[in-house]
């Protein structure tokens, strides 16, 4: 009773707490620039960044599962062609729940929501998660990724609809003004570079920030110690 | 105090000392000569737009060295990228286009690349390229030039003159650009503020070439290149070679592109040769974009095209330095001792070994 009353209240804390760190210290995209095509070339409006998002979802995920499952029995050299064919199996679902989202899905992204069959994201997860690790390692794993993307893509579409068109959602929003350099892909790349200058500088500030305050630690519990010898 | 040249990717073959500021010195001093022709055709507004995005890039190049803490208040270099920008857009270009590609140069194109002598890219190239990008309409159409008694264009505000396309864009067109070769000399089309005026940049270059600014291979190369593929590949519906070559050389901004925006020191390969190649890459793909391109005026993509491969002909260039040294076995010592140099700057053992 004790163990399950302790698991309850600090597996959740630390969970989270670990999450977090790793939210923080690992983007997908802005620190290993993986899905990097997607986001800068379609992701120049909130709608596209949401769809694209679903789309993430529905293809990340479950066949990370799927593929986790079956691993034993798969043949090492046709990992990744089972990891896009997996895929695929669950873009068509991805595919119609975007489409109900959002209905000129097809003329809006075009290539881009195939493309994420074979992106880079899910392949560094497959081969790094799901064909090492338990189950439940590689979902947790998927899941931060996931949040990661999302998180980025739904910024950039943010910023560059705003900036691009000044709209968000479609709603105009007053300006003073707009350029298109947003919404070409090069914009998108201009913005990924900041995003993750701005992203590694805050990762350093809260690392400086954490080791400071070990540091602190350390040296009170010195103290402690040397009061309790005397 | 003598500011000393960018330290990265000083070659063993530099032998003369040269300091940025006189280097500085002597291409702005060029832009304001360059300014002078403008200046009668359109009125004061060219030198005040000048002026307005030099101080702006100057200023924006201050704030970006303080915010890295490598303040150096000698360092002119966002004056000339500042006065390169005008020259290259018509004279008709709202201020704040001008400032939003001052703006991009320093801040997107110079700064996060390390700054002066880090800078992959010309930052007015840059700022060029992303202003053509995001406002064609304003950037390729042109206002006639006007003598003083026809009339200036307004200091401020909108220009309601009627616009023209270049004679580039006549040529791209297939047509016989309109305006006799002796006018594209002296400058009297409409075309990019600073480049019209072919016979002003032609003496441009020969200072800087006597200067020892610019050296010759990369101009000439540049040039030969154009000349060499608008002979070929006529883009005149007549199909007259030489008018063709004349035209090519004369109405884009080709002589401006070799003598100012390929020449500059930061992004130019160190070693002849590399040069005579980064010429050459230029001025193949500027003319590949003449007849390819969606836009008029290729010169700034070209010239960022060939950017992109300066480093490469550096490292190749060098590799065939040492290489003939080695071969002529010629005071081994010292030869050697290039070579380390040269692994110095970026080459590793994997590479020797594959040679």
């Amino acid at each position: 009773m004790k163990r399950i009353q302790a698991f309850l209240q600090n597996r959740p804390l630390r969970l989270s707490r670990q999450g977090l760190k790793k939210l923080l210290g690992r983007s997908p995209v802005l620190l290993r620039g993986l899905a990097l095509v997607p986001v800068a070339a379609a992701c120049h409006s909130l709608r596209n960044a949401l769809a694209l998002s679903v789309v993430m979802a529905f293809v990340l995920l479950p066949t990370l599962l799927l593929l986790s499952l079956i691993r034993r029995s798969l043949w090492e050299p046709m990992r990744l062609p089972a990891a896009a064919l997996v895929a695929f199996v669950f873009y068509i679902p991805g595919w119609q729940t975007a489409k109900a989202l959002l209905p000129d899905i097809s003329t809006r992204l075009g290539i881009f929501l195939p493309l994420l069959l074979v992106d880079t994201l899910l392949f560094c997860r497959a081969e790094e998660s799901a064909y090492r690790e338990t189950l439940g390692r590689t979902m947790c794993e998927g899941l931060l990724d996931l949040a990661g993307f999302v998180l980025v893509a739904l910024l950039s579409g943010f910023v560059r609809e705003l900036a691009g068109m000044g709209t968000l959602m479609g709603q105009p929003v007053h300006l003073p003004w707009t350029t298109s350099l947003a919404i070409l892909p090069a914009g998108g790349f201009i913005l990924l570079g900041f995003l993750a200058a701005g992203w590694r500088l805050c990762g350093e500030g809260i690392r400086r920030v954490y080791i400071r305050r070990s540091h602190r630690a350390l040296i009170k519990r010195q103290r402690k110690g040397k009061e309790a010898e005397e | 105090m003598r500011i000393p040249m960018p330290q990265r990717q000083t070659a063993p073959h530099v032998r003369a000392e040269g300091s940025a500021m006189g280097m500085q010195g002597d291409i702005i001093l060029m832009l304001f000569f360059l300014y002078t022709m403008p200046t009668i055709f359109f009125g004061p507004r060219v030198p005040l737009c000048g002026l307005l995005s030099a101080a702006l890039c100057y200023l924006c190049d201050l704030g970006c060295q303080l915010l890295r803490r490598r303040r150096n208040p000698r360092d002119l270099s966002g004056v000339v990228t500042g006065l390169m920008i005008p020259l290259l857009l018509p004279a008709s270009i709202p201020f704040g286009v001008v400032l939003a590609a001052g703006l991009f140069a320093i801040l997107v194109v110079k700064h996060p690349f390390g700054g002066l002598g880090q800078n992959p890219f010309n930052p007015a190239a840059g700022g060029l390229a992303c202003v053509s990008v995001t406002a064609p309409d304003l950037v390729f159409r042109y206002p006639m030039p006007a003598m003083p008694t026809t009339g200036w264009l307004p200091l401020f505000g909108t220009v309601e003159t009627a616009l023209a396309s270049g004679s580039a864009e006549q040529l791209q067109s297939g047509s016989m650009p309109a305006y006799e070769p002796v006018d594209l000399l002296r400058g009297f089309f409409p075309g990019p503020v600073g480049t019209t005026c072919t016979l002003l940049v032609i003496g441009c270059l020969l200072y800087l070439l006597a200067r020892r600014t610019v050296t010759w291979h990369t101009p000439v190369a540049f040039l030969g290149t154009v000349a060499i593929c608008a002979f070929l590949f006529p883009r005149l519906a007549s199909g007259d070679r030489l008018d063709s070559m004349i035209y090519e050389l004369l109405s884009g901004a080709a002589v401006f592109g070799a003598a100012i925006l390929m020449g500059d020191p930061v992004t130019t390969p160190r070693i002849a040769s590399g040069r005579l190649l980064y010429g050459m890459i230029g001025g193949a793909t500027l003319m590949a974009l003449r007849h390819f391109g969606a836009y008029p005026q290729g010169m700034v993509f070209a010239v960022l095209i060939a950017n992109a491969f300066s480093p490469m002909l550096d490292e190749l260039t060098a590799r065939a330095y040492t290489r003939r040294y080695r071969r002529l076995g010629q005071d081994a010592w010292e030869a050697e001792e290039r070579s380390e140099d040269i692994e110095a700057a970026g080459r590793t053992d994997e590479e020797v070994a594959g040679e």
